[in-house]
């Protein structure tokens, strides 16, 4: 089979303006956008599931377009992976429901199924068979004619550039390696929607950098993609729009400038101090400081308006008697939007 | 190295079905076989007498069997049945008409043992308890004439000669290598699939996962069918073993035993939730049905209710089919009733087990 005629070969980039547009409705989605595109790859509403008296997920309402990469951004344990096994149907949903491209999950499974498929943080694998015996058992897993394995085969190795080591044995992968057969295990069979699990989460750089190439060319064959991360780098690099999760509930969807709009700081001063300043209090009160964040000597106030503060925080008592060691000032970032969102750090 | 054993020991105590099995399952398997077992093994064979003589020594010879066997008196047409076609007595004593008459007129005389030499330690039990009986006899205060009576043995279930102590051996150990291989080997390639992160890719593939699980347990019946099979031609081209007149018929019922031997496998893979529960399950299922099917010594050894329990045990189906085949020229005839029980029987642990498996893992 020609490289053209693979499922996701017939979806071209779209970048347009609708895909990446407002997010007024709960979907995300920008009022009349929907009308316009073509069958969106996702659609939850209201998903939930229940581990025992624990809710994993809580009302996930998502929408992934057509040929859009959706970045899932969360701390550890936030519930990206229990959504992504929600919609991959690894998981069954205890409330709301999902749709891939058009097909409601709860009603056709194998419909489902036959248009997506998963690389996840567990490289799984045949210890004992080569990667492209691996790749190979996918194929016809999900039955790819025979006359067309190995050609479809060489590809999903190529794009994640596996073929110099396809005839090696998995056990002997490192696991960077690893995640990336498991990627083109998932190619191989053809998705129109990848979902990617923490894909670089624990790989050397060099892994890395062949996994985004590889996300960034199936993007350029406009591949649907759900990708979870705990790194604000992934999400900025190869994300068209993000949705953070905290505590198995949605707290914000669109795109990264939409998101940074969205928050109260516009600047943070960050300063390092010659020692602890005494009246954190009397600075937290001051007009256009909307937070404090210290540790040791290092102290960063998120402003509206920095200039306006700098001027009136370096009369504050607090730094009068003691010496300014470094001072910056730079535009808010997506990790600190994730702090004033969750309450937490991304990392711990 | 001390962090390692103490690391170990805490993933055993973690995972509590696997320490019963590993360290219970044995004492209980012990203390059950200790109940289960006979003391005086002679005591549990059953021995159908025909008493066509109807005399004193007939009458003397059955008092004093009673002592050692379990005697029940028939008539020669059941007697054969019993020993042949059903195979409930490894052998039957026919004390002939005028027995008692010729005895007492100082005539040779012959008592006939009908035997199926295929279950050859049942014979061995019947000839020593023959011959204890007849020693008693003599001693009695009013004796039987016992020097001019004879045994004459006739086999109904074999043409030539009386098997080997190898040829009878083999069927038991051939089952009971299967049993191990098979039964591990099957359990274990289905955890094999969780262990190697594979079942979350399985179960978001198109098709239901019931039919992959089919088709892992398809090259399982593949692989122990062929592994029974280059067994016994390896008995039959080295050894020199018989494997009956039919090869049909030997293919057709090593793909029968194998059969709920791999659903047994699938069945442990259901109920193990870890690599040792796997094994522990696997293991005792094994020995148990190794027990019931008298794979290693003759279940008439053990109590009633064991007997009656090995009749529904899968493996005492094989190992019959297997007698049938290699001991008693058994030809394709007999083999479909068989091959039918180990097929429902395999029906059952297949679909049993796949549930289970499907309970733990499956999309839910």
């Amino acid at each position: 089979m020609r490289r053209r005629d693979w499922p996701w070969a017939r979806w071209q980039p779209k970048r347009t303006e609708a895909t990446t547009g407002g997010t007024d409705t709960v979907d995300g989605l920008a009022p009349g956008a929907r009308e316009r595109r073509r069958t969106p790859a996702v659609v939850t509403r209201n998903l939930g599931r229940s581990v025992g008296r624990r809710e994993a997920v809580e009302g996930i309402s998502l929408v992934v377009e057509d040929g859009e990469t959706l970045g899932l951004l969360g701390r550890l344990g936030a519930g990206k992976t229990t959504t992504v096994g929600l919609i991959s149907t690894r998981l069954r949903p205890t409330r709301g429901e999902v749709r891939i491209f058009g097909n409601l999950v709860s009603e056709d499974v194998n419909a489902a199924r036959r248009l997506l498929n998963v690389a996840s943080e567990e490289e799984g694998g045949y210890p004992s068979l080569t990667g492209e015996e691996n790749v190979d058992f996918f194929a016809r897993l999900y039955g790819v004619p025979r006359g067309e394995c190995s050609q479809r085969v060489a590809e999903a190795l190529e794009l994640v550039e596996m073929t110099p080591s396809k005839d090696d044995r998995l056990a002997s992968y490192s696991r960077g390696m690893r995640r990336r057969l498991s990627l083109a295990c998932a190619l191989v069979t053809g998705p129109r929607l990848l979902l990617l699990d923490e894909p670089t989460v624990g790989v050397d750089p060099q892994s890395r950098a062949h996994i985004f190439q590889a996300v960034r060319a199936l993007q350029a064959r406009g591949l649907s993609i759900l990708y979870t991360t705990r790194d604000i780098e992934d999400v900025e690099a190869l994300c068209d729009r993000l949705a953070i999760i905290d505590e198995g509930r949605l707290v914000a969807l669109g795109t990264v400038s939409e998101l940074l709009a969205r928050s109260q700081t516009r600047e943070v001063i960050e300063l390092t101090l010659g020692r602890p300043p005494g009246d954190l209090g009397s600075i937290a009160s001051l007009d256009g400081v909307l937070r404090l964040e210290f540790s040791g000597t290092e102290l960063r106030v998120f402003t509206l308006h920095a200039p306006g503060v700098l001027a009136v925080l370096c009369g504050t008592p607090a730094f009068l008697a003691q010496p300014i060691l470094t001072m910056k000032v730079t535009p808010v970032t997506l990790e600190d939007v994730f702090v004033e969102l969750t309450g937490k750090e991304l990392h711990d | 190295m001390l962090a390692l054993f103490l690391k170990d020991l805490r993933l055993l105590r973690r995972d509590r079905r696997a320490l019963i099995v590993l360290l219970v399952g044995p004492l209980l398997a012990i203390a059950i076989i200790a109940t289960v077992v006979r003391r005086n093994q002679a005591l549990g064979m059953r021995l159908p007498v025909v008493n066509e003589d109807q005399g004193r020594v007939a009458r003397t010879f059955t008092q004093l069997l009673e002592e050692y066997a379990v005697v029940t008196e028939v008539s020669r047409p059941e007697a054969e049945a019993l020993v042949r076609d059903r195979k409930e007595a490894a052998a039957a004593i026919v004390f002939p008409a005028h027995l008692s008459e010729a005895s007492g007129q100082g005539r040779p005389a012959e008592v006939v043992l009908l035997t199926d030499p295929a279950r050859g330690s049942g014979v061995e039990q019947a000839r020593g308890i023959l011959l204890l009986v007849e020693k008693r006899a003599a001693a009695l205060a009013d004796p039987v004439v016992v020097d001019l009576l004879s045994l004459r043995e006739v086999s109904l279930t074999r043409t030539g000669p009386a098997p080997t102590e190898l040829e009878r051996a083999i069927p038991g150990y051939s089952l009971t290598f299967v049993l191990l291989v098979v039964v591990l080997g099957t359990a274990m390639t289905m955890y094999d699939e969780h262990a190697w992160g594979m079942m979350p890719r399985l179960l978001i593939a198109p098709g239901r996962f019931t039919s992959m699980l089919i088709e892992k347990l398809l090259v399982r019946l593949l692989v122990g069918s062929g592994q029974l099979l280059l067994l016994l031609l390896f008995c039959q081209l080295v050894l020199g073993v018989s494997l009956g007149p039919s090869p049909l018929a030997v293919l057709l019922l090593v793909l029968a035993v194998v059969f709920p031997i791999v659903g047994l496998g699938m069945l442990t893979a259901g109920l193990a939730a870890s690599r040792e529960q796997t094994l522990g399950i696997g293991l005792a299922s094994v020995f148990t049905f190794a027990y019931l099917g008298g794979l290693w010594s003759p279940i008439w050894a053990a109590s009633p209710w064991v007997q009656r329990l090995s009749t529904i045990a899968f493996t005492s189906w094989a190992m019959q089919g297997m007698s049938d085949l290699m001991l008693r020229d058994g030809g394709l005839a007999g083999l479909p009733v068989t091959a039918g029980l180990l097929f429902v029987n395999g029906i059952a642990f297949t679909v049993l087990g796949i549930a289970l498996f499907n309970s733990r893992y499956a999309t839910r």
